[in-house]
């Protein structure tokens, strides 16, 4: 195993502990568990490679996300490829309609949309660190999360009061 | 949204196999090695491309401001050095030379209008051959009052030098005070000496000597007289010496024929001798022209020029010989 150390964490321990943000990222982005796998594996790839310097865990969490949706990103610009239907229902990630857990609904919106919402509600960043990882301004991050919401209650069917 | 949720896909766990093969990267996946950053190979380059620029720079300066000889050559003295020094003194020398054909050029080609309008050189030729007549003649010290066959002999005194064992005993005690001119020369006095021989241009046997032999008549020249030349040596006819002069040539100035001409001239400026091709030989490397003549020297003692043109009356060097009595 690898000696380097990543925040006082060793490389196991990493993927141990952020495995699962990686996954949601990755899932979240791609909507599919094959190409999931392609970015899961090259985000830690990246992370042993590189072997940056971390000043605390929050700090690494906030790297293996901005690595993730990176990779994703290049991902998808890479492998623009047409599939079957048949075969994109085979390899989608199916959330289940629930009124009290609302992934599904979430899968359903925009790119740019997604990505803020999951990173406000799910991994319970503020504004001013979602536009740090995104990349944005925080106003913009702010517009997106508005602008989400109005559309993910649209979808599914809440009162806008909510 | 309060009561809202996303456990499923937060909740969401990789599977064992991914989370294996993500334990297994550090042995699979080799750690890439420390490299230079970018900004440090653009920095490099950045050093390179100025030392380079600085390089050229300083090099263009010196091949173009030195007249592209390296300052190291001249620091050391080697046989391509001492080449290229030979080489431009050469260069002085014919700039120099060249300026002195453009005068020559220039003298040639008025002396040659002269020439037609004034026929200078056929007078000045022709005054030569008769100075250099009159002088080949000997000349007669003859005394007008002696009678005697003695006196006679006596007075028909050449002017070539006769051995002392041929002078007779007895000598005349009056002696002329008074030289005769020219004139009084060429009168022949017949009154008193009936006998007397008239003075010709042969010059006198000796008759005084019983043993000698009629020798022919062989005539001394002058140019026995004359320092030693190299061109220059004793000619065949009386009082003629023969001359060559030698320059060397430019094979540029040559044209395709290869007529190279020349004129000599005497120390007065006179032409002795027209334009005459010349005979060209190359050795060493160098094309040399040669005209040999015959000069009578007893005209005018002095450095002869000779001049050497082409074809275009372009002058190609003078060659100087130095000719005595």
């Amino acid at each position: 195993m690898a000696d380097t150390m990543y925040a006082g964490l060793s490389f196991e321990q990493v993927v141990k502990a952020y495995n699962q943000t990686v996954v949601s990222v990755c899932v979240m982005r791609l909507k599919n568990m094959n190409d999931a796998e392609d970015c899961f594996q090259n985000t830690f790839v990246r992370l042993y490679q590189k072997s940056p310097e971390f000043s605390d865990e929050e700090h690494l969490k906030a790297w293996l996300i901005r690595v993730a949706i990176n990779e994703c990103t290049s991902y998808i610009r890479k492998n623009r490829r047409t599939v079957s239907l048949s075969e994109c229902k085979e390899q989608a990630v199916e959330f289940p309609h629930d009124d009290t857990d609302i992934s599904w609904a979430l899968m359903q919106l925009e790119d740019k949309y997604r990505e803020v919402l999951f990173l406000y509600y799910i991994e319970k960043y503020k504004v001013n660190e979602i536009a740090d990882i995104v990349g944005r301004k925080p106003n913009t991050v702010k517009t997106l999360l508005s602008r989400g919401r109005e559309k993910l209650r649209t979808i599914y069917g809440g009162d806008s009061s909510e | 949204m309060n009561d809202k949720n996303f456990d499923s896909l937060k909740n969401l766990k990789a599977p064992e196999k991914w989370i294996e093969n993500a334990l297994n990267i550090p042995d699979t996946v080799a750690k890439k090695p420390a490299v230079i950053p970018f900004r440090i190979h653009r920095t490099l380059a950045y050093v390179a491309c100025f030392v380079l620029v600085c390089v050229l720079s300083f090099t263009l300066f010196i091949t173009t401001h030195d007249n592209a000889t390296p300052p190291v050559d001249r620091n050391f003295p080697t046989e391509e050095n001492a080449k290229d020094e030979s080489l431009e003194i050469e260069n002085d020398s014919k700039d120099s030379k060249e300026e002195e054909k453009k005068n020559f050029f220039e003298k040639v080609f008025d002396e040659l209008f002269d020439t037609d309008k004034k026929e200078k050189t056929s007078n000045g030729l022709s005054s030569v051959v008769e100075q250099v007549e009159n002088e080949t003649k000997p000349k007669p010290t003859i005394k007008p009052e002696s009678t005697s066959p003695s006196d006679k002999e006596e007075a028909i005194k050449p002017s070539t030098n006769t051995p002392s064992s041929t002078e007779p005993s007895e000598k005349p005690t009056e002696k002329p005070t008074e030289k005769p001119s020219d004139d009084d020369e060429q009168e022949i006095p017949t009154d008193g000496a009936p006998d007397t021989e008239i003075p010709t241009t042969k010059p006198p046997q000796k008759p005084t000597v019983p043993d000698d032999k009629p020798e022919p008549s062989v005539p001394q020249t002058p140019g026995d007289n004359t320092p030693g030349n190299p061109g220059e040596s004793s000619g065949p006819g009386t009082n003629q010496t023969f001359v060559t002069f030698t320059i060397i040539v430019d094979d540029y100035y040559i044209d395709a024929g290869e007529t190279v001409l020349c004129a000599v001239y005497d120390p007065n400026g006179i032409e002795v001798c027209s334009y005459q091709n010349a005979s060209l030989y190359r050795s060493g490397g160098y094309t040399f022209a040669t005209f040999s003549t015959y000069i009578n020297s007893g005209a005018v003692s002095g450095n002869y020029t000779c001049h050497f043109i082409n074809s275009y009356y372009h002058s190609l060097g003078v060659d100087t010989q130095y000719v005595s009595n």
